[in-house]
């Protein structure tokens, strides 16, 4: 079993991930495939999120209309536009990853893993401990 | 939970993990910490415990293997350094220490003394993992599952560093 408001908070947040991702490949040169990569992922995720949720017994989160008006424009500002979602996506599997079973554990810790090390791709700083710190 | 609270509770926990395993080693007794007017803490689970001292002992080799090889490579310590004091920060907050940890010597090649450490990161951060996912505590879990993740981090930095 799985906190259903705690899935509802990473499933937001891979909401906000999706659209940004896409302004990112879609307004940013140079960075077009590692967006692309970042995209695919976290719509994987925000599928299996909503799945799940359902599942549990929710009503899946939806996207937000918006998510701020701030300009991103070169490489600089994706890259810490996306350390920053990421960073957020690891701090919510943290919190998923304490109310879950062991399964619910795993799929947690493959989140928290891979916002982890895209945090790092995307120009974060090695932590001692994401999500946490 | 706001990613505040989140945040304090997780760092709390983890000075917390540290004091369990010190008051351990060090044989207080409950009777001792009423008599200093603190109310001791209930009994942690004892596989708990056993997790965060694995990742202890875990994380001093791990840091003796990266003195090891900055001494053996100093060319590297530049890249190290600021790694070590990551994995430093993990040390202390699961109540380790380099006390009674050796190591044996970095391998002759830089590329492949870096290698070994990111082999090294890379198991450790597969075994917390394991074991958060088994501990009893949620806190407890979450600062091993959050520590597997900076593991993973270090390992990917092991992997490209260059002297």
């Amino acid at each position: 079993m799985t906190r259903l408001d705690d899935l509802q908070s990473w499933l937001a947040l891979e909401h906000e991930a999706v659209w940004l991702y896409g302004l990112i490949g879609a307004r940013v040169d140079g960075v077009s495939k590692s967006a692309s990569t970042s995209y695919d992922a976290h719509r994987l995720v925000r599928d299996r999120l909503i799945a799940l949720v359902d599942k549990t017994g929710g009503q899946p989160v939806g996207p937000a209309l918006t998510y701020g008006d701030s300009r991103i424009d070169s490489p600089k500002d994706a890259r810490a536009a996306a350390s920053s979602i990421e960073e957020r996506v690891a701090a919510a599997c943290v919190t998923v990853f304490g109310g879950a079973d062991a399964d619910g554990r795993r799929f947690a810790m493959t989140g928290l893993r891979r916002a982890a090390l895209a945090a790092l791709d995307w120009g974060a700083p090695v932590r001692a401990f994401p999500g946490l710190d | 939970m706001s990613r505040r609270t989140l945040l304090g509770s997780g760092l709390t926990v983890a000075t917390v993990a540290a004091a369990v395993i010190a008051a351990r080693a060090g044989g207080v007794l409950d009777d001792a910490l009423r008599a200093v007017g603190v109310e001791p803490h209930p009994e942690p689970d004892p596989g708990d415990t056993r997790s965060l001292e694995r990742a202890a002992t875990a994380q001093a080799v791990l840091i003796a293997s990266i003195d090891a090889t900055i001494g053996a490579h100093p060319g590297l310590e530049g890249s190290l350094n600021p790694l070590r004091v990551v994995a430093d920060e993990q040390l202390v907050a699961v109540g380790g220490s380099l006390a009674a940890t050796s190591v044996g010597p970095a391998p002759a090649d830089p590329e492949d003394a870096a290698a070994e450490l990111s082999r090294l990161a890379f198991d450790s951060a597969a075994a917390r993992e394991d074991d958060a996912v088994s501990a009893a505590s949620p806190d407890v879990a979450r600062v091993l599952a959050s520590m597997s993740a900076g593991l993973s981090q270090l390992a990917a930095a092991f992997g490209v560093v260059r002297s």
